[in-house]
């Protein structure tokens, strides 16, 4: 223990010194741009002022876990002056947790969350505009990927208020050893929705004794292929520019339509028994060579390195009707406003530190993620790859699910309304109008119970 | 003064009566007011509080916004979903109580035989009520799956074809009722107790009269268990009002929202879209309904329930 502590009394105190040598020069420039903003950051705490803040992430076990340990013990021995009291509370367990602590105003000071919903936060004032730190700081925010930052801006003013720290996207995974046994090139992934089926057809295996599915060529319910996803490679929009739903187009009718097609090839009993037993590999159909081609976000890449690295697999873009598209979803850093600048300005330097492209290149060695930080996904090194870059090369196509506050939940019914088309109780067509319904009512009723 | 003590008038007696009363009333109130305080403040408060928010719009971050019943009029007369999930419920409870009851009484008549090896079966009929619930849930996600579960391989072997329980709109909520009652075994319990306490000499002297089993059964069993089988109705509507854990964890309220139950779009409201003012309305609104039906079953349960020795008043 005594070691350990001279180990880091040395470095710590020259780190003291130098910042504090520093912050004499940087404060000058900082409070020219402070005071232009109504509520802008101060300079650096100062350096013998200890301060504490908290962090919540997602980051609970395994690799992710080890790397942020060592990245707080990095950054605190960068900042001697900040301690930092982190804690991993898993990836569903951390919205439900936030949320309360919002709500009640014991959040932490700086909190790793969804990417969506942000507006409500912003609107009350839950979380801070790092636009001034942005500014002061000169952070360039295009070193993260467009889209990102995009979501992140308050409606209306552009001010950011959150920055990106990991997403996802979804791409087409396609087994190449049972594309070459069906006479089919494996080097020529399907494009479009008609390749998609027909490749689909020859790669689907029944059982002739039991009737039941050996291999699936393509399922759209399984894997992480969502309805939205397929209806924006059909160029569908689901809300105009002033937020009305538009759902009912004959686009959006005609991919749940394919959707209900594709699906219903193998039937409810056989693919009920096909999920059940897949199910009980204890990973997924793809991974267990069940399912020929699969829509899955980039994250399966480390699940069939655990599980069948073996595997002969390839990765390509969505296919699509008209369009180019995919989804991504992903997590954000904010600052809670704990009403401490101190605090918030610690926050910032933790949230700038692990935003940035060095530190977001190891977050990518050690969890197999698409960081939100650009340079650090799209580094050369990583590129070698061409999966990897396939996987990158669709961040300019994909797209978030739009979560209006007025209309939060429309797109799980939209989904439940799908899956009651492929079990057969409405029509497509009629699970759209129904969905088209569903959230024009969402929106009245939000509207007059707000 | 001193007078006063040699001769206590009655006036001073009964004052000092008066001040020793109030001294143990004030003892008592010490005593109990840890119990209040946490009355007040973990539960009376935040109820008081819900009915205050059911008339705001409350997104939990901004503070709330008085609308009047705004809240109570959208969800009656425009939220098909508040419909839905209140039809589930009432299927849910409609189905489960009675069977609940019916069963709970048959095992507990059984669980009263004087055979070798009962406290074994007690046992065993009691233990999937100790079990937690979301243990049971995913046990019976298993047992309940359509190809491979037991239920369904076991059905096969007799060739009947089962159906896909949580999967199938048409039995997704049959499937809850019947995982609802193999948890009996609480009431069950209950129920034994009753059926211990019922004197065994009216039995005897029915014999005597030359009464049989089903005739002692309606006449003596059942009516004397009345008050036990009154208990179980009561609590059993309640909880079967508030039916959440089994959609939450097995199903989500799915297949096409055939078990999204009252509490479940209560918590989604709440907790999914942060309409935590639509959300204590629909609180409140399931508080008047339990309300209603517990009334009722209080009203009528004076023709039905007999307490011996009360002279069923």
């Amino acid at each position: 223990m005594n070691f350990r502590i001279f180990k880091y009394l040395i470095p710590g105190m020259a780190v003291i010194l130098m910042t504090g040598a520093c912050s004499g020069n940087g404060a000058n420039g900082v409070n020219g741009n402070a005071a232009s903003g109504s509520s802008g950051p101060n300079s650096q705490a100062p350096a013998g002022k200890e301060v504490k803040i908290s962090f919540w992430h997602i980051y609970n076990t395994g690799p992710m876990k080890e790397l942020y340990d060592k990245l707080i013990d990095e950054f605190e021995e960068a900042h001697p002056n900040i301690k930092v009291d982190h804690a991993g509370y898993g990836i569903f367990d951390l919205g439900d947790k936030l949320a309360t602590a919002l709500a009640g105003g014991t959040g932490p000071d700086l909190a790793m969350d969804g990417i969506d919903g942000g507006q409500l936060k912003i609107k009350a004032g839950t979380i801070v505009n790092l636009q001034p730190y942005i500014e002061r700081d000169g952070v360039d925010t295009n070193q993260y990927f467009p889209l990102l930052i995009d979501i992140m801006k308050q409606e209306g003013n552009g001010d950011l208020y959150r920055l990106p720290l990991e997403t996802d996207v979804r791409v087409l995974f396609y087994n190449k050893e049972a594309f070459r046994e069906v006479g089919l090139d494996p080097e020529k992934p399907p494009t479009t929705w008609e390749e998609l089926e027909s490749y689909s057809d020859k790669l689907t295996k029944w059982n002739d004794k039991t009737k039941l599915l050996d291999r699936i060529g393509f399922a759209p319910n399984l894997g992480n292929f969502w309805y939205w996803t397929l209806a924006w490679t059909n160029g569908v929009d689901f809300f105009d520019d002033q937020g009305n739903p538009t759902l009912d187009t004959p686009e959006n009718i005609e991919a749940a339509e394919w959707w209900v097609k594709m699906q219903n090839k193998y039937g409810t009993k056989a693919f009920s028994a096909f999920q059940s037993q897949s199910g009980s590999l204890g990973f997924d159909p793809f991974v267990g060579g069940k399912v020929a081609m699969e829509v899955s976000t980039n994250n399966l890449v480390s699940e069939i390195k655990a599980n069948q690295p073996d595997l002969e697999y390839g990765i390509a873009p969505i296919p699509i009707k008209k369009n180019n598209a995919t989804w991504s979803a992903g997590f954000s850093l904010e600052i809670v406003n704990n009403k401490d600048q101190a605090k918030a300005d610690a926050a910032w330097e933790l949230l700038k530190f692990l935003t940035s492209t060095e530190i977001q290149k190891r977050h990518h060695i050690a969890g197999n993620a698409l960081v939100g930080n650009r340079l650090a996904a799209t580094d050369p090194e990583f590129m070698k790859d061409p999966d990897w870059k396939t996987v990158t090369d669709q961040m300019q196509f994909t797209r978030f699910l739009e979560t209006p506050i007025e209309a939060q939940g429309w797109g799980g019914q939209m989904w439940k309304n799908v899956q009651a088309a492929v079990a057969g109780s409405m029509t497509p067509e009629q699970a759209i109008k129904t969905s088209q319904k569903e959230t024009e009512d969402l929106i009245a009723n939000y509207k007059k119970t707000s | 003064m001193e007078q006063a003590e040699i001769k206590v008038s009655p006036a001073k007696r009964s004052e000092r009566r008066n001040r020793l009363a109030r001294r143990e009333a004030l003892n008592g109130y010490a005593f109990f007011s840890p119990w209040l305080f946490g009355f007040l403040v973990f539960t009376a408060g935040p109820v008081l509080y819900s009915l205050y928010l059911s008339f705001t719009s409350y997104d939990t971050l901004s503070s709330p916004k008085w609308i009047g019943i705004m809240n109570y009029k959208v969800l009656l007369t425009q939220d098909a979903t508040f419909w839905k999930s209140l039809y589930n419920t009432l299927y849910y409870v409609v189905f489960s109580v009675p069977l609940g009851l019916i069963i709970g009484v048959l095992l507990a008549m059984l669980m009263n035989q004087k055979v070798p090896g009962i406290r074994f079966f007690r046992t065993v009929f009691y233990l999937p009520s100790v079990v937690s619930g979301v243990a049971v849930a995913l046990l019976w996600m298993w047992l309940l799956d359509p190809s491979f579960g037991l239920i369904n391989t076991t059905l096969a072997k007799f060739g009947i074809q089962g159906p896909g329980w949580l999967t199938d709109v048409d039995w997704s909520k049959p499937s809850l009722i019947l995982m609802s009652l193999w948890g009996v075994g609480g009431s069950m319990i209950i129920y034994l107790a009753g059926l211990q306490g019922i004197p065994r000499d009216l039995y005897e002297a029915s014999r005597v009269d030359g009464a049989g089993a089903v005739r002692q059964f309606w006449r003596i069993t059942l009516p004397l268990l009345t008050p036990t089988i009154f208990y179980n109705l009561i609590m059993g509507l309640l909880g079967g009002f508030q039916v959440f854990l089994q959609s939450f964890v097995m199903t989500n309220g799915g297949p096409v929202d055939s078990t999204l139950f009252y509490a479940l779009y209560l918590y989604n409201k709440a907790f999914k879209s942060s309409q935590m003012g639509y959300a204590s309305a629909m609180a409140w609104i399931l508080l008047v309904l339990t309300l209603i039906c517990t009334l009722i079953v209080l009203r009528t349960s004076k023709k039905w329930v007999y307490y011996e020795g009360a002279e069923n008043k």
